[in-house]
């Protein structure tokens, strides 16, 4: 027994001494933080913080499931053929471009640009990265964007040409999301994507920790002059409150995704400011008009679309944040935006004649389906829509899900008679539009011969001007048609630090950071 | 010599049970994926083709009968294989590993901290029983285990990171980054621990023996410490390790406050996602780490007090 005692008591003391020693550990962690001024890093010159809610699923820019974290990161580190800019492309890596024939592309490459390793990039450069997105084994994301590609034919060093099997007026859409990478590195690591990637962009890859932060260092070369900062670090911080603590606490220097109730906040403090910009998007109800019931009558669309008071849903539910579609998916800055169309009015007495008028007098049940925590206050909007068309006597039950099982549901053409949706425009109504004509790829909702003609002709002519008029006229059938009930533009609201400068919301939200500066910071 | 003995027969007896255990955890989780809708369609795109459709089905073994299903899910989970993440397009297995040094250390870091500070507190306020120290101590211990962790997570971060700027808000950067969820975490275990203490403690100064150091005239810490303390561990010791669990997967609103990235989080996230590989390796796989924890902690206790060993 008294033995046993004394052992336990030197455990017991092992273990004390052990708390000590951490203890001190985090003392001294504290203090060495305490010193650092907010936002710099461990690396030495400026660095720009970074910060939204999710981040890249994978390492590799070419692989799948790709989408705005991932898009967004990997765009500071790769080029591209082409970039989109206020509305029209710009040369990154092509130089210029046209159209030999309407089946060929031919692109002159920029001269003297090498990958963060050394490798020079060249036209082998193209064509590999191009092979690999088309490779079905490589399960690239992007490759849905050139289904049209039939080859990819080196000229010389600096000339590239894309073949395609009809004329594809999204090609150069496609081409800003095809991050070029390096070929012998990247068959160096057994074509997998290598754990240190190289590209020829603004800034170089440092370390990736899932779900927690990227780091970049600026590339001092870049052809296109050195980024502002020296370090890029682009970080994951899920809880909204606590990303924007980081961000009143000086460690984050650029919030992305403000919530709307914590706008106020942020326009109150003194060291930081609120940028915006509305997204090319558009938020709307679709209908399920191929399965009977009251959605197949374009009367029924119409009362539920004057039913629906979105100035208010705006000024209440999403604190002035977003503004009214015009009656049309697109918006302004969008090719196919029908300027002669405007938003249906508010006008519960015209929705309840146009409800009597179809045979629904007294009006019918319904379900708004929706997800939770996908768009801003999503279930909100759900709710008072539902409520809001009570009044015209459709009794319609709200039913949100989680974004999983809900864009299941969608996908399997479950998600009628309505659901709460947003589309993205990515700079060109092709994959806008795709949703509403027979051709979905996420159920089955429309089935109009009208719309879909207008669409496939849109979608595979290169004169510009007459694509835009096909898209108008497209834009007007939909609207007459009631095709969606039209709700709002959302916007991205960022928390930008006033040491920041040179930031630059755009409407498609894949920001670039080489042009954004940090200063005040003696780091 | 039947010390030994004992220890090991106990310790084989417990190690026994074991994977008993895990095979009822996989059974249940097998009974759940199985419940939660067809893979198939959640693991392709809705575009995919029926021949794609019909091939996935053939590669996961869905055409065969339920039992060889079942049967080849845990041949291959024992070689480690819960198949490849939707999400993160890696297998499963190496993503929850990848996540799982983030949380061991930071729940084992809280379990440090929340003894320390729980049986300190926990001998003061037997040793005070029913002064003001006691009463003090046991107002705060009942409102921290009142406090939801993701409120005082909030709390602590305005205090400490945005107010005076004395530490990170989140990350997983430096050690200046582990304090306040470390504190989170701990401040959910405390409240426990130095109550149950201070009921062991009580109870254990209140012993004949107690009486019997004290007439031989030991010093009060040397009593205090090696006679009751020693004596009320067991119950401390056991329930901290049931605490263990909870501590691992139930860090979740602790490591999204922070931005943590461990496995609590990444299994909601897979949730989320319907990511349902992920969601099988992160519940096996913690589990695993409870199971044996716990086979730890009952090792332990039977080496501090015999008594376990014999019942």
């Amino acid at each position: 027994m008294a033995t046993s005692g004394g052992t336990s008591s030197k455990n017991r003391r092992g273990v004390l001494r052990l708390v000590g020693y951490v203890a001190a550990a985090m003392m001294v962690g504290a203090g060495s933080t305490a010193c650092m001024s907010p936002g710099s890093g461990d690396a030495g010159g400026s660095t720009l913080v970074f910060a939204e809610g999710t981040g890249p699923s994978s390492i590799d820019p070419l692989g799948p499931g790709i989408t705005g974290p991932g898009l967004r990161a990997w765009r500071q580190m790769y080029d591209t053929l082409v970039w989109f800019e206020d509305g029209k492309f710009v040369p990154q890596l092509a130089t210029s471009w046209k159209t030999v024939d309407p089946l060929t592309w031919e692109f002159t490459l920029r001269e003297n640009v090498k990958f963060h390793n050394g490798e020079p990039f060249d036209a082998n450069a193209v064509k590999f990265t191009m092979d690999r997105i088309l490779d079905p084994a490589q399960n690239a994301t992007q490759r849905s964007r050139f289904g049209t590609v039939d080859s990819v034919e080196v000229v010389d060093a600096t000339t590239v040409r894309i073949h395609t099997k009809k004329p594809s007026p999204v090609l150069l859409l496609g081409l800003t999301q095809a991050f070029i990478v390096p070929p012998k590195h990247t068959a160096e690591n057994g074509g997998k994507a290598p754990d240190e990637p190289v590209g020829t962009g603004p800034f170089k890859f440092v370390s990736w920790r899932q779900g927690e932060k990227i780091s970049f260092t600026a590339n001092e070369d870049y052809w296109g002059g050195a980024p502002k900062v020296q370090n890029l670090e682009m970080r994951v911080i899920p809880d909204d409150a606590t990303r924007l603590d980081s961000f009143m606490a000086g460690e984050v220097d650029i919030n992305m995704n403000l919530p709307i109730s914590t706008i106020d906040t942020v326009k109150r403090h003194e060291e930081a400011s609120v940028m915006h910009e509305f997204s090319r998007a558009a938020l709307l109800l679709e209908f399920d008009t191929t399965h009977g019931g009251p959605m197949a009558d374009p009367l029924v669309r119409q009362a539920l679309n004057y039913a629906v008071d979105k100035e208010a849903l705006i000024a209440t539910i999403l604190n002035d944040t977003q503004r009214p579609l015009d009656g049309q998916v697109e918006s302004a800055a969008s090719l196919g935006y029908n300027k002669s169309l405007s938003a249906y009015p508010y006008d519960p007495e015209k929705a309840k004649q146009l409800l009597a008028q179809a045979g629904y007098p007294n009006g019918f049940e319904t379900v708004i389906n929706g997800p939770i925590g996908k768009y801003p206050a999503d279930r909100d909007l759900v709710i008072a829509i539902a409520a809001q068309l009570e009044k015209v006597g459709v009794r319609a039950t709200p039913n949100v899900t989680d974004f999983g099982s809900f864009i299941q549901a969608v996908g399997a053409t479950k998600a009628g008679p309505m659901f709460l949706i947003g589309w993205y425009d990515f700079g060109d109504p092709a994959l806008s539009t795709s949703w509403f004509t027979s051709e979905s790829t996420l159920g089955q909702y429309y089935a109009d011969p009208t719309y879909d003609s207008l669409i496939a002709q849109a979608s595979s002519t290169l004169d510009v001007e007459k694509r835009q008029r096909l898209y108008e006229r497209a834009s007007q059938h939909m609207h007459d048609e009631a095709m969606a009930l039209f709700l709002t533009q959302p916007a991205m609201y960022y928390g930008v630090s006033k040491q920041v400068t040179g930031f630059v919301p755009r409407d498609d939200e894949l920001i670039t950071l080489q042009d954004v500066a940090v200063d005040g910071e003696a780091n | 010599m039947g010390k030994r003995t004992d220890v090991l027969s106990f310790a084989a007896k417990r190690m026994i049970r074991v994977p008993v255990v895990l095979l009822f955890v996989m059974t249940v989780v097998f009974g759940l994926v199985h419940s939660a809708g067809n893979v198939v369609d959640q693991l392709l795109p809705p575009e995919a083709t029926a021949e794609q459709r019909a091939e996935l089905t053939r590669q996961l073994d869905l055409d065969k009968p339920l039992w060889a299903q079942f049967g080849s899910f845990l041949a291959r989970s024992l070689q480690g294989d819960f198949g490849f993440s939707v999400f993160y397009h890696s297998p499963a297995t190496s993503i929850v590993l990848e996540r799982l040094p983030a949380s061991l250390m930071l729940a084992g870091l809280s379990i440090m901290v929340a003894i320390g500070i729980g049986i300190g507190l926990g001998i003061l306020s037997a040793v005070r029983a029913g002064r003001f120290a006691d009463v003090l101590i046991n107002a705060v211990a009942v409102l921290g285990q009142s406090m939801p962790s993701f409120w005082l997570g909030q709390m602590l971060i305005l205090v400490f990171a945005v107010k005076f700027q004395l530490l990170p808000t989140s990350g997983y950067n430096s050690l200046a980054g582990l304090v306040l969820p470390t504190l989170t975490l701990a401040a959910f275990l405390i409240p426990q621990i130095l109550l149950l203490t201070r009921t062991a403690m009580i109870e254990s100064l209140e012993q004949q023996y107690m009486l019997t150091a004290q007439a031989k005239g030991l010093p009060t810490r040397l009593l205090v410490f090696r006679h009751g303390l020693r004596n009320a561990l067991n119950p401390i010791i056991a329930s901290i390790g049931l605490q263990l669990g909870t501590l691992l997967g139930g860090a979740v609103l602790t490591e999204s406050v922070f931005g943590w990235p461990g496995v609590g989080r990444l299994g909601v996230e897979a949730i989320l996602h319907r990511d349902l590989p992920v969601v099988v390796a992160t519940v096996v796989l913690l589990a695993l780490v409870v199971m044996l924890t716990n086979l730890a902690v009952d090792l332990l206790s039977a080496a501090i007090d015999p008594r376990v060993r014999v019942s």
